[in-house]
């Protein structure tokens, strides 16, 4: 007996195959439809902009940084992620950010900008210090995990050159965004010979009497420097102007000290740098915040800092002092007045000499200390210059 | 023996075939109704661009100074500097070349004397803006010195004024 269950029908198999090739084409034409959204320009004009603001409105980050392999553990914090002093490595820095604060955007810190864009193009595992395009930029700046190229770019008044980060931009299908900024410049002091003999001169009339050494002292009024200019009448009316020691590089400048010398009978060349020390007043001799703090003192013109004291100095000395390497935000709060103290002993060694004209050097201890402060005619004051900065991703 | 009911399996298919067609043909047309979806980024962008200049003209340009220099334009009705400072922040580039936007300015502010009203007037421009310009507003607000309205027959009083910018690109 012939049975006709379970053979397939040539009227089935000509309804399946039209179903089929119709539901095959209106699949492939699914992804099509969404081309018109440009997703890809929407998504880098926002990464664009928010790099920017990551960059102009947010001071960074130091501390580990997520998704690295990295030189050991990092316990570094805060937002000077520029200085080498509180974040030693570039894996102690979990996010770039150029602002001064959170309270000041579109004002840079001109140590930031500086850093930021010392990145090199060759990638060296082994380099602690140096970023490189586009990995270090990337886990830093960028964020995501589409791995953008982007090209970061800023143009400084006055300056020459563009400092840019990144490669060139393409013709088309890019993100970009352009932020008007101003770039705050660190404030620093010069001390030289005409300040020097006219207040600071150990020769015996400014000066009376000898001094076994010389001391110079250098005062940060705390209570001035960070007082708060929002609710009292001070001598800076503004946030972005104020000199702030845990923040901002201090740089001093000591010069013309060849010429303090007496003349003669003496032929004193170079005197001895025998010590630094910070402390609460100008002459503790306990209770020092640090002894001996040469890393960042460079004597004579040299590119490095010397290395051990006492040391021969001729006609200058430069302190650089970085934020928050001396005088973090604590110490300056907890001692609103510190003084940083150079002490000076001349290579003089005939003792008759040394007691009559030795000596005739820098020492403020008749004079009181130089002041580190919003007095323009001893300090040089920030200033803020304009810039542009541009942020392509693609 | 034939079956004729086996028919219905091809008109099934080719009318599923069909509904499907139909469906993505109205989805594709539905589509091309989508405004282009960057339309609004270079709102976005000049919106930036406009907030940033007027904010930094707001700072003022040293620690001891009392007044911004925006504070001082609107003070003294200074057209020439608003316009000169304010192209400068709008079209600097990191490039060699420059952008081209236009803008108008006005100040805006709350005439007591004529019953709590908003008044403004022109503060600059570098082209006046036509039906065909599709411009941004931007704000910022600034504490004045000043006689308002302008020729008023009272003393300057402190105030906040808004300067109101329309940026645009051509």
């Amino acid at each position: 007996m012939h049975n006709n269950n379970g053979n397939l029908s040539v009227d089935f198999l000509a309804g399946f195959t039209i179903f089929i090739i119709a539901f095959i084409w209106v699949a492939t034409m699914i992804p099509t439809l969404f081309v018109g959204l440009n997703a890809h320009s929407v998504d880098y004009n926002a990464v664009a902009y928010r790099t920017s603001v990551i960059l102009a409105e947010d001071p960074g980050a130091a501390g580990p940084v997520s998704g690295a392999p990295c030189f050991g553990v990092s316990s570094a914090s805060g937002s000077v992620w520029e200085s080498t002093t509180t974040a030693p490595t570039k894996c102690d820095i979990a996010r770039f950010g150029l602002a001064i604060s959170r309270d000041t955007p579109n004002v840079l810190d001109e140590n930031k900008v500086d850093r930021f864009f010392s990145g090199t193009d060759t990638a060296d595992p082994n380099d602690k210090t140096n970023f490189t395009y586009p990995e270090d930029y990337r886990k830093r700046a960028i964020f995501g995990d589409y791995p953008y190229r982007f090209n970061i770019s800023l143009r400084i008044d006055g300056e020459n050159q563009t400092r840019y980060v990144g490669e060139a931009i393409p013709e088309a299908d890019y993100g970009y965004i352009r932020r008007t900024v101003l770039i705050k410049s660190q404030s620093n002091a010069t001390i030289d010979e005409p300040l020097i003999k006219e207040r600071y001169w150990s020769n015996g009339t400014v000066m009376q009497g000898n001094y076994s050494e010389d001391r110079f002292t250098i005062h940060f009024n705390g209570t001035k420097l960070l007082k708060d200019i929002t609710t009292s009448p001070h001598e800076i009316n503004y946030r972005n102007y104020q000199i702030d020691p845990s923040l901002d590089t201090i740089v001093i400048n000591i010069t013309g000290l060849d010429t303090l010398y007496y003349d003669s009978p003496s032929s004193l060349t170079t005197t001895n740098l025998t010590g630094i020390f910070l402390a609460t007043s100008p002459t503790a001799s306990t209770g020092r915040l640090f002894n001996d703090k040469n890393t960042f003192t460079y004597i004579d013109g040299n590119s490095t800092p010397v290395g051990t004291l006492p040391a021969n100095v001729t006609s200058n000395i430069s302190l650089v002092i970085p934020p928050g390497a001396v005088i973090s935000g604590s110490t300056l709060l907890a001692n609103p007045q510190v003084y940083l103290t150079l002490i000076f002993k001349n290579n003089n060694t005939i003792p008759t000499i040394n007691n009559t004209y030795g000596n005739w050097y820098i020492n403020s201890s008749m004079s009181g200390p130089f002041e580190y402060d919003y007095n323009a005619a001893n300090v040089t004051q920030p200033q803020l210059r304009p810039g542009v900065l541009e942020v392509a991703v693609w | 023996m034939v079956d004729s009911g086996g028919q219905l399996y091809t008109i099934e298919g080719i009318a599923a075939a069909l509904i499907m067609l139909i469906s993505a043909y109205l989805v594709v047309n539905a589509t091309s109704v989508y405004t282009p979806g960057d339309t609004h980024i270079n709102d976005m962008q000049l919106e930036v661009l406009g907030s940033d200049a007027l904010q930094v003209m707001n700072m003022p340009v040293n620690g001891s100074s009392e007044k911004s220099p925006l504070q001082e334009i609107v003070e003294n009705d200074d057209a020439s500097t608003f316009n000169m400072t304010f192209l400068n922040y709008v079209n600097n580039k990191t490039g060699s070349e420059m952008d081209n936007l236009h803008y108008t300015a006005n100040v805006a502010y709350r005439n007591i004397s004529d019953g709590d009203t908003t008044w403004s007037y022109p503060l600059a421009s570098n082209r006046n803006m036509t039906a065909g310009d599709h411009p941004v507003r931007v704000t910022e607000w600034v504490l004045v010195d000043k006689t308002l309205p302008p020729g008023a027959p009272y003393p300057p009083a402190e105030r906040a004024v808004l300067v109101e910018v329309f940026l645009w690109r051509d």
